[in-house]
């Protein structure tokens, strides 16, 4: 009998390649310095809001584990998780940092209506709908880590430093970790058939925005030719 | 997902074909109740789709299998496909 993380697993293995498609793309833009710092533009908006879902997951969750097996089982997992999460955000702001950027390059620049409908709907299933439903929003975030090769495909063509890119490369350690007890953690919930179908959606949703936010970056930066600029800022307004 | 030694181009067809279906309410609403006699019925060649694709779309809602086709119209040509390289969130 499958579990369901292996039925969620599943349903994810039919949509996910349009995100690794997206990502192909992103990776081999010819002006990878700038995608880069769109990307953490990007990442940092989605990072920031990461410990503030949970933490309104576990309110939502607190105010029904009386009567709620489900509820009561994110009470036990998503503190934890709350946890290894905290201050990610600020990683994200170091790697600009290390780019000799300031930080309000990222901090001072709205995050994007594809961002806010990523993680918007989170929380209107929190709120309005169960808790349980940013398990699949956690599934896809912990569930996709970046992998090595690729950063140091990203380093080497960007010709950033590698301190810069920190966040990539301890998500890339930490998040097989994170996916085990994520995986044991959804197996131990007693989710009904429409719980399970909540978690899927909210999962699913979740691949096609980041697919979409990758297609953004990659469309909002202009391809110019690659060039190894001394100065990052140069690159994000191709003026050297 | 593998399509084994099918003719890669026979697999894609009925990825397309079959995407294009997951449009439809109704073709959806069979899928659910009998995953293999929906696409049959629809005339797809369920031999040539990779191995446990038509069982994992059985296994999903309509609204989940709503989003399966949202995301084969908006990124044509990805739905089953092997996963390939790395991404990065």
């Amino acid at each position: 009998m499958s579990t369901e993380s292996d039925r969620l697993n599943r349903k994810l293995a039919v949509v996910l390649p349009a995100l690794h498609s997206a990502a192909d793309v992103f990776m081999e833009h010819p002006n990878p310095r700038g995608v880069y710092v769109e990307y953490l533009w990007t990442v940092y908006w989605i990072v920031r809001a990461s410990v503030p879902l949970m933490q309104t997951a576990l309110a939502e969750a607190e105010k029904l584990c009386d009567r709620d097996p489900v509820a009561k089982g994110l009470m036990a997992y998503l503190p934890g998780h709350v946890e290894e999460e905290m201050h990610h955000d600020e990683w994200l702001l170091e790697d600009v940092e290390r780019l000799g950027m300031d930080r309000k390059v990222v901090t001072g620049r709205a995050p994007s209506a594809t961002i806010a409908s990523l993680v918007g709907p989170q929380y209107y299933w929190i709120k309005h709908t169960h808790p349980v439903a940013l398990m699949g929003y956690i599934a896809v975030l912990e569930g996709n880590p970046p992998v090595a090769t690729a950063i140091d495909r990203l380093i080497e063509r960007t010709g950033f430093p590698p301190e810069a890119f920190r966040t990539l490369t301890e998500h890339s350690a930490l998040d097989a970790h994170h996916f085990d007890e994520f995986n044991q953690a959804l197996d131990a919930l007693p989710l009904t058939p429409d719980q399970s179908a909540l978690v899927g959606v909210s999962a699913m949703h979740t691949v096609a925005s980041i697919a979409r936010l990758f297609d953004e970056i990659v469309e909002s930066v202009a391809a110019r030719p690659y060039r190894r600029s001394t100065s990052p800022a140069a690159d994000m307004t191709g003026v050297d | 997902m593998d399509a084994g030694s099918m003719d890669p181009q026979e697999t894609q067809a009925a990825l397309d074909q079959l995407a294009e279906e997951l449009a439809g309410s109704d073709f959806r609403a069979a899928l659910t109740k009998d995953p293999t006699g929906a696409a049959t019925a629809a005339g797809i060649n369920v031999d040539t789709l990779p191995d446990g694709l038509l069982g994992t779309l059985g296994l999903m809602s309509d609204e989940e299998l709503k989003i399966v086709a949202r995301v084969q119209q908006s990124f044509k040509g990805s739905i089953g496909d092997a996963v390939r390289v790395a991404i990065l969130f």
